[in-house]
């Protein structure tokens, strides 16, 4: 599926993704976080990889096998710094000092716990994020 | 109790329904949070500072999900509002909004009501 680099967008991909999850009620968590990695990312790619300007590609692509669904967001835009994905962290803040509430930095955050796998590499110009999550539902 | 209804953002994906009750501005959202709708919240919001109003409650009750765009608006209006003197609290929070914030921890920034009567008390006291 092919994304120009605009937010509406991101709702577009959303309903696309919804129709593909047509799955049981108890695999509906599982969907539901790949739902929200996805948007998390493509997100990410219209932000930073283009600094929210329209007129630029992304491509994701969904594959579902028995036991997971794998998740691939090609843009071609500015790269994740090395190392991002390998260190992501909560920010960190205190409840009483309103100075440190955090009004960012949740979305790699997200996407590294709801996924089970995450790995991102850029390639020739090419970034691709490859999200993985297991449909197994007991884990 | 009075409701009033004092003022409407209205943008593509996102809308806000702001209706006064007893001291208290009910922010009612429904439509999905962006970054550009967050944009035009936040600024509606310290609009509503301006006019010298400081109690809010954000009812998420026609909001079915968010993600980090929309937790980064949660904690801005909070900000906002504290930084002004004021404060804000959440209502009608489902089960999938609730798990995001507790998962990012944000939960323990907010009072969280279900109740509407339970929260405006509060918040008018």
């Amino acid at each position: 599926m092919r994304l120009d680099s605009r937010l509406e967008e991101v709702a577009r991909m959303d309903r696309r993704l919804t129709s593909l999850f047509d799955g049981t009620p108890a695999m509906m968590p599982v969907f539901d976080a790949v739902r929200l990695s996805v948007a998390e990312a493509v997100n990410n790619c219209i932000e930073h990889a283009y600094s929210n300007e329209p007129g630029h590609p992304i491509e994701v692509s969904f594959e579902m096998a028995t036991a997971s669904v794998t998740v691939t967001i090609q843009d071609s835009g500015r790269a994740v710094p090395d190392g991002v994905f390998d260190c992501v962290q909560l920010p960190e803040f205190d409840p009483d000092d309103l100075s440190t509430f955090p009004e960012g930095g949740f979305g790699l955050f997200i996407i590294k716990t709801q996924m089970d796998d995450v790995s991102y590499q850029s390639c020739d110009g090419v970034n691709t994020l490859t999200l993985v999550k297991s449909l197994n539902t007991e884990t | 109790m009075t409701l009033t209804n004092v003022s409407v953002l209205e943008t593509s994906r996102l809308s806000c329904d702001v209706i006064e009750s007893g001291g208290v501005d009910i922010l009612r959202l429904s439509g999905r949070i962006d970054f550009d709708a967050a944009q035009a919240m936040h600024a509606r919001f310290e609009g509503l500072l301006r006019d010298g109003r400081s109690r809010f409650l954000l009812d998420l009750a026609a909001i079915a999900r968010v993600d980090s765009t929309g937790l980064s608006l949660m904690v801005g209006l909070l900000k906002t509002a504290r930084a002004s003197g004021g404060e804000l609290a959440l209502l009608n929070v489902n089960p999938t909004i609730l798990e995001l914030l507790e998962l990012v921890k944000l939960h323990q920034l907010f009072d969280i009501y279900q109740d509407r009567d339970l929260a405006l008390r509060r918040l008018a006291a």
